[in-house]
């Protein structure tokens, strides 16, 4: 059993070293690409002029807070019931990059919202789902190294990554349960996109670039993270003699 | 008495991992119903793990474990008495109080006077808990031995901070529980107790 | 079952009466810190009577928030906690005789003396029946909340600091639609809150249970 727990980080860790570098590399392009269409080439909003490109930064941001945060809620559901040791790597290494993602996604709609609502911070129902979004993510970071035994605080994470699932919808919807502040979804609709090709094409390949880069980080996390665990290990080890 | 030669606590391969750490690896025994176990081994061993393993508060790595009762006698207590090392006395509570808490959660009907005069804590019975001396403390923790008998009794170090005479007195406890046909697994380290039935030596199941 | 549960819950309550200081301090909290925001920042009337519904939900936040990190601690402490989850009585029925008990030990006496806050804070009397059912409504779902916090933290270095961290933001809705509640003639919040009890009704208690039994092992 000991061995069967370890096999699967070690390959995973094997497998990884030769994804890591196209990963990131792909990422550089959609991002670069995107960016440069969308930041410099793509028209102004009729309304909101160029602060409208803010959107290239600011939805992708949005969109990977919440991907990231199912991701974890996944990772966490397969820790919790086959106590999968990569689970709770995975984890562990994609929480700060979720948190990451969800302050840019609130610094940048800040930024947006101060030219287009005159605020730099309203009450609405999806800048407050998003803000609990962030404090779940520290406190999943803050609790998964609370205790003293590892695989207690993976335990203990994977469960409130599962009870924080609940505000997923929240955020999704409350722009079309409550009357916000927030503009509703232009993108994913059910009845198609209501936003010009022109922009559309750009946000989608940043989108892509940063789904591209969260599993490049991701990668690279885990990785350092599986070494940290050899070495622990190690030292329990040379601790027995 | 007849005892099936499955009966009792069968535990099969069973291995236990703690804070990443082997604590012991392919555990087999045979406590037979009615038979009294003693598990041993050095500090760090696992007995308190074992214990909460077979108690059921914590899953093992790996490895099976189950308890059948024996045929012709199904005790009339409830399947399972567990003690560890902390004895969920609250000191806020008087002495009766606390032993009527467990028995009416436990859904035991015994008396709770009875079972103190048993457990040779009459007279204490009003005072509230917080009052009684460690070791006293410990006798109350132990009380439900003393109530109907359950099937499996799992103690952790049960006479930590007794004295010769409460010693003396659990030990007739415990006899009297085998004579019953409860089975019995005692954590201890110390070797003036009754003989057991069989040993269990955590220090030679390591990986 | 039923009879466990009914023990436990009068076990708590039992317990919660003989160390009464634990609900002297939490009230005693709301009441000094609702007090000071009422010499503090209110010079003036209207301005007093505009904030009220804000610093009563918080100062009885912040005061359920700090009775919340003992809910599960003094049983894991002495070992009870271990022989609860070998009774009868399921995990989710632990949690929910607990959380019952400390609602009625903590939250009942914070009810009970709001009003009087209330009118320290120039809250205006009619608005009163709206604070005790904002209250009524919204402390159940505060409590269940924190008892997952609770929880989850068993154990954990810097516990009470970590709890805070991890049920504070999860207490802004029922902040927010709390205080609406109170400030507006309005059922709409009201509804809201008895939404959110249900949900936290329903989820808590199983989520707080499944944290108790990994923080066995």
């Amino acid at each position: 059993m000991a061995s069967l727990g370890f096999a699967n980080p070690t390959r995973f860790h094997r497998l990884s070293a030769r994804l890591t570098p196209p990963v990131g590399w792909a990422a550089a392009a959609f991002l670069l690409v995107g960016f440069g269409w969308g930041f410099i080439l793509s028209p102004p909003d009729y309304q909101q002029h160029d602060s409208v490109r803010i959107m290239y930064l600011h939805v992708p941001s949005a969109w990977m807070a919440m991907f990231v945060y199912v991701f974890i809620a996944l990772m966490s559901a397969m820790y919790l019931i086959w106590r999968h040791a990569l689970a709770d790597i995975l984890a562990r290494a994609a929480a700060p990059v979720g948190a990451t993602f969800t302050a840019l996604a609130l610094i940048t709609g800040s930024l947006w919202g101060k030219p287009m609502w005159g605020a730099w911070w309203v009450w609405d129902a999806r800048l407050t789902s998003v803000l609990v979004l962030l404090f779940l993510y520290l406190g999943h970071i803050a609790l998964s190294n609370a205790f003293d035994d590892r695989e207690r605080g993976a335990r203990t994470a994977a469960i409130l990554a599962l009870v924080g699932i609940v505000n997923i919808p929240i955020i999704k919807f409350s722009v079309d349960w409550w009357a916000t502040l927030h503009q509703p979804s232009s993108v994913l609709r059910l009845d198609g996109p209501t936003i010009h090709a022109t922009m559309l094409v750009p946000l989608l390949l940043s989108a892509v670039g940063f789904t591209l880069y969260f599993f490049f980080v991701l990668l690279l996390r885990a990785r350092s993270e599986i070494i940290e665990r050899k070495i622990h290990a190690r030292r329990l080890r040379q601790s027995e003699g | 008495m007849s005892r099936a030669p499955d009966s009792g606590l069968v535990v099969e391969n069973l291995s236990c991992r703690r804070g990443g750490r082997q604590v012991f690896a392919n555990l087999n025994t045979h406590v037979p119903a009615g038979a009294r176990a003693h598990l041993r081994g050095p500090n760090g061993s696992g007995k308190s793990s074992l214990l909460r393993i077979l108690a059921g508060l914590s899953p093992p790595a790996a490895g099976t474990y189950r308890f059948t009762r024996s045929d012709h006698a199904a005790l009339p207590g409830p399947d399972l008495l567990y003690v560890g090392h902390q004895n969920a006395v609250k000191p806020w509570m008087t002495v009766a109080e606390n032993l009527r808490f467990w028995l009416t959660y436990t859904g035991s009907d015994a008396d709770s006077g009875e079972v103190l005069a048993a457990a040779g804590l009459t007279g204490m019975a009003d005072l509230p808990a917080g009052y009684l001396s460690f070791g006293q403390t410990r006798r109350l923790a132990l009380a439900r031995i003393w109530a109907e008998p359950p099937n499996l009794v799992l103690l952790d170090e049960p006479t930590v901070g007794l004295d010769a005479a409460a010693q003396a007195h659990l030990e007739s406890g415990l006899t009297q529980l085998c004579d019953q046909g409860v089975t019995l697994v005692i954590a201890t380290h110390g070797d003036g107790t009754a003989a057991p039935d069989v040993t269990i030596d955590l220090g030679e199941a390591r990986a | 079952m039923r009879r466990a549960f009914i023990a436990l819950l009068a076990r708590d309550l039992r317990l919660a009466i003989r160390q009464g200081a634990d609900t002297a301090l939490t009230l005693g909290f709301f009441l000094l810190v609702a007090t000071l925001f009422s010499f503090g920042v209110a010079p003036d009337e209207r301005q007093a009577a505009a904030l009220a519904p804000g610093v009563l939900w918080v100062t009885a936040l912040l005061a359920l928030l700090l009775s919340m990190d003992r809910l599960f601690q003094a049983d894991a402490e002495d070992g009870a906690l271990e022989q609860l989850m070998l009774g009868n009585l399921p995990p989710i029925g632990i949690v929910a005789a607990k959380c019952l008990a400390h609602w009625l030990a903590t939250a009942m006496p914070l009810l009970f003396f709001s009003p009087v806050l209330a009118l320290l804070l120039q809250l205006p009397a009619d608005r009163l029946p709206w604070l005790i059912l904002a209250l009524l409504l919204g402390t159940p779902t505060l409590v269940l909340v924190g008892a997952v916090g609770a929880a989850l933290v068993l154990g954990a270095r810097r516990g009470g600091l970590l709890l805070s961290l991890l049920i504070l933001p999860l207490y802004i809705p029922v902040l927010i639609f709390g205080v609406a509640a109170v400030a507006d003639d309005n059922r709409a919040p009201l509804l809201f809150l008895g939404a959110m009890l249900l949900a936290a009704l329903a989820l808590a208690p199983l989520a707080a249970a499944a944290a108790l039994r990994q923080a066995m092992e």
